[in-house]
């Protein structure tokens, strides 16, 4: 990537896109659209970091909120259960945690890339409505997506293989799975001891190089760091470089977006911005992308109310910011007789998806998948929050502890489903506002029941597992009403029905034509954990429609 | 990143209410703090005898044993810098000293011949610090000890790498498999069979 050879645009220039956010959706819009030749102007409010920045410093990353909430009293958010409580200010941590700079998310996450199924996408034709939520079908299904989850297993770099009881695929993983840690070991021995069927995680992590990147060095500071090899397939690796090599594509970072505006025709045709100074700009378009999250794309829409759209720019539905989803992690650890060392390589090298589809005897809706991991990130981290609860918390017994647990804990999480519910929203907060003077984000959640049946069901599951391995001491995290959440689900959803949705199959909006939402917020459904993926192929997509219809004139 | 329900439920509360974020600030400032801890400096925050008494509290909560404990890893100075003004923790300052006072008026109460908690005997500091231990201070003190004992040596405790060694954590920036005991067996076992 030569950001010297970076091209430029002046802000009265009218491009042919302006994309809100770089992260996993707009890094790939940006790459595909200016790869088919159109003028692209990406706005990030996050500043351009590269992988000559990142370090292993887990007080600053972990501690100090790094990339993710930023200086105490700059980005506040408030969370609150109901419109019956007042929301207060939660900083430590946030309630939506999502990394501020080029690549978005995708440059600390996890990287579990695991499609989603075709149960996914017509769940509810399949297993009827619930009562008092929004549980809907996509207007897509998986073979409509397919081929997109294709194109970002060879594009942005996804190793693995086919699992069991996965969907098809049209071509295989570009690259094999990435080498199995202690804790996979475990993982397959207990599985297969239950009689159920473990796999090699599907991971957005190069095994090996490939498409000019360096392979996977295990360096083990992984989730929640940025990869200085490349090797972690982030759209600052993987997109971003294709983008502004095209020279087509400016990535404007430090540009806080304030406003899309509309014309006398109902047309989007700019977007206001703070730059890092806080001086005003506007870059006109000839359409208007919006990947911001699904936190911050409600927000956005939210506070681009005008007379012509009183509840919000695209929201005659009054859908925007709704069906918050945020997925549960539901997790157990194990202590076992020798050293792991899960502090080494990627988070996650197996999974199990024997427990995906919902199973009405249970009682309730929901499923999930298992991963092995360890979520000890870092030392300092360990030492609070991963030890067993009966383990002296200070003193001499508490020191012995550390030194025998350290190296011989791993972790299983769950990854399981949230439904939608309209209660669960985003919303402007009233009272607080951030450094730039918009309202802050207000966080409004409470899982379904079911959502948290769902989670003490793969609880125990993953609980069993362990013991199943052959765990000398296991024990669980307790499941409890969520107070955050990485997954930020549902907030501008797809549907063919604009009273019941925020865009189109084609992610266009219903009320705006040429201004297009692609994000977590689009999804219907929350999928089995691990959305980003899905995201991806659903920007992919929408990349191609929406260039087919620039080509057309129909934007 | 999902995982921290836990953390944040069991006593973090304070420490998010209370940390105050400027991550640019605490780079340096907190570099600083290993070179001071070389020196064997004078502490900024806190009074020669607060910095006895706090360190004394932190050796209690990861004591010496066979291996360093939070004195000899200089936990001291990673607290003295970490609740500077502008500093994440800044806002336990008060409440550590506030501690330290409270620690002092207990000591007298129970009739130990020592006047600062630093001089009192192995049991009497135990004794005290388990009455302690639902106050917001002792939270505190624990939550700092256990970050100044295991985050970089850079920020002043952890010297050394004594913490990492304990637990058995090596910060190499590069691993190659076999990881652990298991896979390495795995490995060992498909090896021979072929």
């Amino acid at each position: 990537m030569n950001l010297n050879a970076m091209k430029t645009y002046q802000p009265s220039e009218e491009v042919d896109f302006v994309i809100v956010g770089s992260g996993a959706a707009g890094g790939a819009l940006a790459m595909e659209l200016s790869v088919a030749g159109f003028s692209v102007v990406v706005l990030e409010q996050g500043p351009f970091e590269t992988n000559v920045d990142f370090g292993h410093d887990e007080l600053d990353h972990l501690f100090y909120q790094k990339y993710v909430g930023g200086p105490k009293g700059e980005y506040p958010q408030t969370f609150r259960r109901s419109e019956d409580e007042e929301a207060v200010v939660q900083d430590f941590l946030p309630p939506l945690l999502y990394a501020r700079m080029v690549g978005g998310s995708s440059v600390h996450f996890t990287a579990n890339y695991w499609r989603f199924r075709e149960i996914d996408f017509n769940e509810r034709s399949v297993l009827g409505p619930i009562a008092g939520t929004g549980f809907a079908d996509w207007p897509i299904s998986y073979d409509d997506l397919e081929p997109y989850y294709t194109k970002v297993d060879w594009q942005i770099g996804v190793s693995g293989t086919p699992g069991p009881t996965d969907s098809y695929r049209s071509k295989p993983y570009p690259l094999p799975p990435l080498p199995v840690k202690s804790s996979g070991v475990l993982f397959d021995k207990g599985a297969k001891a239950l009689g159920w069927r473990s796999q090699p995680s599907s991971m957005a992590i190069l095994s090996q190089p490939y498409n000019g990147r360096p392979g996977c060095v295990h360096c083990g500071k992984c989730i929640a760091f940025g990869c200085e090899m490349n090797a972690k397939s982030s759209t600052l690796a993987a997109a971003i470089p294709v983008a502004i090599d095209s020279g087509n594509c400016e990535v404007r970072a430090e540009s806080t977006v304030t406003r899309i505006e509309t014309d006398e025709n109902g047309r989007a045709n700019q977007v206001v911005y703070l730059d890092i100074d806080g001086v005003e700009h506007a870059q006109k378009g000839k359409a208007v992308i919006v990947s911001a999250n699904g936190a911050e794309t409600p927000r956005l829409l939210l506070m681009s109310e005008s007379a012509q759209h009183p509840n919000g720019l695209a929201n005659s539905s009054g859908k925007v910011g709704k069906y918050l989803m945020f997925n549960i992690s539901p997790s157990s650890f194990g202590v076992f007789d020798e050293p792991l060392n899960e502090f080494k390589s990627v988070q996650v090298t197996r999974i199990l998806l024997d427990f995906y589809n919902s199973d009405p005897k249970r009682g309730f809706y929901g499923g999930g998948g298992l991963d092995a991991r360890f979520m000890g990130i870092g030392p300092a981290y360990y030492s609070l929050a991963c030890m067993p609860p009966d383990a002296p918390t200070w003193g001499t017994g508490y020191k012995a502890a550390l030194a025998d647990y350290y190296t011989r804990t791993m972790t299983v999480m769950g990854h399981t489903t949230s439904l939608a519910l309209e209660s669960n929203n985003i919303t402007l907060d009233p009272t607080f506002k951030d450094k730039w003077g918009r309202p802050a984000i207000r966080t409004t959640y409470k899982d379904h029941p079911d959502d948290l049946a769902t989670a003490r069901f793969m609880t125990d599951r993953s609980r069993e597992l362990l013991d199943a391995a052959g765990a000398r001491q296991s024990w669980s995290d307790p499941v409890v009403e969520a107070v955050l959440g990485a997954h930020l689900l549902g907030t501008c959803r797809m549907g063919d029905d604009p009273a019941e949705s925020v865009v189109d199959r084609y992610h266009r909006s219903h009320d705006v034509p040429n201004l297009f939402i692609c994000d977590g917020s689009s999804l219907v459904t929350s999928g089995r954990g691990q959305p980003t993926m899905t995201i991806q192929a659903l920007a992919f997509r929408a990349a191609d429609h929406i260039a087919e219809f620039a080509r057309q004139g129909t934007l | 990143m999902k995982d921290r329900r836990q953390f944040l439920r069991e006593g973090s509360s304070a420490l998010g209410a209370l940390m105050t974020v400027n991550a640019i600030g605490a780079t340096s400032l907190f570099s600083i703090s290993c070179a001071r801890r070389e020196a064997g400096a004078a502490f900024v925050n806190l009074s020669d005898a607060e910095a006895a008494d706090l360190e004394a509290v932190a050796e209690q909560i990861i004591p010496a044993t066979d291996t360093p404990g939070a004195r000899e890893a200089g936990v001291i100075y990673f607290i003295d810098t970490a609740v500077t003004e502008g500093m994440p923790f800044a806002g336990m300052l008060p409440f550590l000293k506030d501690g330290v006072k409270e620690l002092a008026g207990k000591l007298q109460s129970s009739g130990s011949t020592a006047m600062r908690f630093a001089d009192a005997e192995h049991d009497v500091q135990i004794s005290l610090l388990t009455e302690m231990e639902p106050t917001p201070f002792f939270g505190m003190v624990s939550t700092l000890t256990k970050i100044g004992f295991f985050a970089d040596p850079k920020y002043g405790g952890n010297k050394d790498k004594v913490g990492w060694e304990l637990i058995g954590f090596d910060d190499r920036h590069a691993w190659q498999p076999p990881f652990g005991y298991y896979d390495g067996q795995l490995m060992a076992e498909e090896r021979d069979e072929s």
